[in-house]
């Protein structure tokens, strides 16, 4: 008799039969694959960041004329401080990378399709709250956020790579999916260590290692690679008003996905069309993440404006290929 | 104007009219005999409650063989294999066992809903 199955069983006791429920007997389609894998990997970052945030925040020194000289003194004085400092500010670079091939993963699959509309829609004010945070530094805000995440995906189950009902093919999450996003967990591991002791300040910019001076601005500002995109859509309308409401709908256009008009069929894997408009996204992302690191400058002015439009594009064909997509079974037939 | 723009979306998916819908037409079939699946297999009860309903009111033995294909599909795509060539010559992935009904189930809840009375079932949320 498995230890599952004892009449007194540890997992059968009130807290630990919720973390049995949902860790470890939980169902899970059988064919989830590695793409599946970026969620669990995510929250193994927020963890990381708090963590090492918190030991940061031991030694910084949150003062006008003293915050640079004191993150220099973590580089250099404190024992592991170089560690931490590069594992704060690439781990953060970590985070953007994984969370931005969840989403883009959610997509491709339709994962934000019916059931799992408050899913995606959570995930996006999480992903807000990232880009918040990530700018200003400030980390309380979405750890409550990311366990109802968890929680309103558990109410419907996962998607899966075929997009179809997965009932009758679930397997257990312990032990096939934990060690699945175990391989997971060590691939990024070593990738986030090539990162932090072969190239840590390849992500970020020479310039933050000037301290800053009122009087002399930086001829050449950028942000962080993991805001570009966005900072190229901002950017686009010359009007400064304008360019924050380009931003404010890039995040309504996110949050309204689910919510448009669609075909009863869900991946890409049986959408050619939508497949196709999903990767001209993809490299119109890559695009408008290249413009933002440019000068605001022909060409890439005008190169930005169209990947803009381009990027709300996207959300503006989604709904027309659904309703039309609707009437494809009555027409199609069996040669 | 919606009745132009009707017209157009039906012309769009005709194949007999046009030969991208027949291109399309053929390239999801390919896609759905590769995991032995039809087109109606594709719609998930959690979706549309009326696809539940419908699927409710259908033959044990159809119900039986949607899971069975599906069965079969999940275990292809978890190895990433594709079904056998000769099998995949067999399937029908455009023949319909869940339209009709799913049909009939939208005409019934949109008659309810026009007569005032309340729906059978609801969507909860989230």
């Amino acid at each position: 008799m498995t230890i599952r199955n004892q009449r007194f069983s540890l997992l059968k006791q009130p807290i630990a039969s919720t973390l049995n429920q949902h860790l470890i007997d939980y169902p899970t389609p059988s064919n989830l694959s590695y793409w599946w894998g970026f969620g669990s990997l995510a929250g193994i970052c927020l963890v990381i960041q708090i963590v090492t945030g918190v030991f940061l925040a031991m030694h910084y020194t949150p003062h006008v004329d003293l915050a640079f000289n004191s993150v220099e003194h973590i580089m250099r004085d404190v024992e592991g401080g170089w560690l931490l400092r590069y594992m704060h500010a690439n781990g953060a670079s970590m985070f953007f990378i994984v969370v931005y091939l969840h989403i883009f993963r959610g997509l491709y699959y339709a994962s934000y399709s019916s059931p799992r509309e408050f899913v995606w829609c959570i995930g996006v004010v999480i992903f807000l709250l990232m880009i918040v945070t990530a700018f200003i530094g400030y980390v309380l805000p979405w750890v409550g956020a990311s366990l109802l995440h968890l929680a309103a995906l558990h109410q419907y189950g996962s998607n899966n790579p075929l997009g179809v009902h997965s009932e009758m093919d679930k397997i257990s999450f312990y032990p096939y999916f934990y060690v699945k996003d175990l391989v997971g967990w060590v691939a990024f591991a070593i990738f986030f260590s090539i990162w932090i002791f072969y190239a840590p300040n390849v992500l970020g910019h020479p310039d933050n290692y000037i301290p800053a001076n009122p009087m002399s601005t930086p001829p050449h500002i950028v942000p962080e690679w993991y805001f570009l995109p966005i900072y190229a859509i901002l950017r686009s309308i010359p009007d400064k008003a304008g360019g924050v409401a380009a931003i404010a709908l890039v995040f309504i256009s996110l949050l309204a996905l689910p919510f448009f008009p669609s075909m009863y069929v869900r991946s890409s894997s049986f959408r050619p069309i939508y497949q196709g408009i999903f990767w001209l996204l993809l490299a119109d992302c890559l695009l408008l993440g290249w413009i933002g690191c440019q000068p605001v400058e022909a060409p890439f002015v005008t190169i930005g404006q169209i990947s803009s439009c381009f990027f709300f594009l996207f959300f503006a064909i989604t709904p027309i290929l659904g309703r039309v997509g609707r009437g494809i079974p009555n027409s199609y037939t069996d040669e | 104007m919606a009745g132009f723009l009707e017209g157009v979306a039906r012309w769009m998916i005709d194949p007999r009219k046009n030969w991208l819908a027949r291109v399309h037409m053929r390239t999801v079939a390919a896609r759905l005999k590769n995991y032995g699946l039809r087109y109606d297999d594709l719609y998930d009860p959690y979706e549309d409650l009326d696809i539940k309903e419908a699927m409710a009111r259908l033959p044990r033995e159809v119900v039986d063989a949607r899971n069975q294909r599906l069965k079969r599909a999940m275990d292809l795509s978890m190895k990433h294999e594709y079904l056998p060539e000769d099998l995949q010559a067999l399937q029908t992935p455009y023949r319909s066992y869940l339209r009709d009904m799913l049909a009939l189930v939208k005409r019934e809840r949109a008659e309810r809903e026009a007569l005032g009375a309340l729906p059978l079932y609801q969507r909860t949320l989230p």
